[in-house]
């Protein structure tokens, strides 16, 4: 782990790139911008993303800045390692090493799917913050009419808590019901694989 | 306070300050947690109309240093108000 990365006063985190099998996580670039909209037109990722809508290439370049400048926020760029596409997203945000625990979030580009990758993703950035930071538990809230997160937070090692009753605005504009998972420093590490 | 326990005040407080949130703000749900130990929490979350939503594991550091599992519980605006009353102190 480098020595460099600290929580102090709103600074941006910088996390170390991360490869795990055929996935490398690493920081994102400006020049992802791209490939984040093309990602971010994605109908399922408009509606269940939350945040800001992204539809032309500034707000794409204005989410990158979000994900890579706001403090208490590790985000990496899920890419294939040996063609550099960018498959997906996974931040961990929130992270509060005085309360210990942090949120996840994560999507996945549509030809990237059904592979395992968000799965990989997701525990490969938790294992870094629980080794990074003095965090033990890692939630996760996902739409209960969007049964595909679950799944990734499910093969990610997490556990089902509470199904909270019109919980989140999403992008439909209506509040929906949300599932919460948490992931604890010491749950049993999932087993992953990736389907190339 | 030790000596107000028993007669429903807190979960009368509760209802009453949802009801003003819920009419005063823009919110229509509002969240309760307590440590599981802490049954008592829950009798007055049960007490002042809340649902109970979940069970998060080692989820907040209370006065002991130590992280508890919480109980987490919601009113939604249109969830139906509770009943309540308090009994008149003395005999």
């Amino acid at each position: 782990m480098t020595s460099g990365v600290a929580i102090s006063g709103g600074v941006p985190i910088e996390p170390d790139d991360l490869d795990v099998g055929p996935l490398r996580l690493r920081r994102w670039r400006t020049d992802d911008a791209d490939a984040v909209l093309a990602a971010q037109s994605d109908r399922d990722i408009r509606a269940w993303a939350g945040g800001h809508a992204v539809i032309t290439r500034e707000d794409a370049l204005a989410l990158l800045h979000r994900l890579t400048n706001q403090a208490n926020r590790a985000s990496w760029a899920v890419t294939d390692t040996a063609t550099g596409e960018l498959l997906g997203s996974v931040t961990v945000h929130s992270i509060a090493p005085v309360r210990g625990d942090a949120k996840v979030g994560y999507w996945t580009a549509p030809p990237a799917r059904g592979r395992g990758v968000a799965a990989t993703a997701v525990d490969t950035a938790c294992r870094w913050v629980f080794a990074t930071f003095p965090v033990d538990r890692i939630e996760l809230f996902h739409a209960a009419a969007n049964p595909a997160s679950g799944r990734v937070a499910a093969k990610a090692g997490f556990t089902c808590e509470a199904r909270l009753r019109r919980a989140y605005r999403y992008g439909d504009g209506v509040k929906h019901d949300e599932l919460l998972w948490a992931r604890l420093a010491d749950d049993p590490p999932p087993r992953l694989s990736i389907r190339s | 306070m030790p000596a107000a326990r028993g007669r429903g005040v807190a979960a009368l407080a509760v209802d009453a300050a949802c009801r003003w949130a819920f009419a005063a703000l823009p919110v229509d749900r509002i969240e309760l947690c307590h440590a599981v130990e802490n049954a008592a929490s829950g009798r007055v979350a049960e007490k002042a109309g809340f649902t109970y939503e979940g069970h998060l594991r080692r989820s907040f550091r209370y006065g002991d240093g130590v992280k508890h599992d919480e109980l987490l519980w919601a009113r939604l605006v249109d969830d139906p108000p509770p009943r309540l009353s308090i009994p008149a102190t003395g005999p």
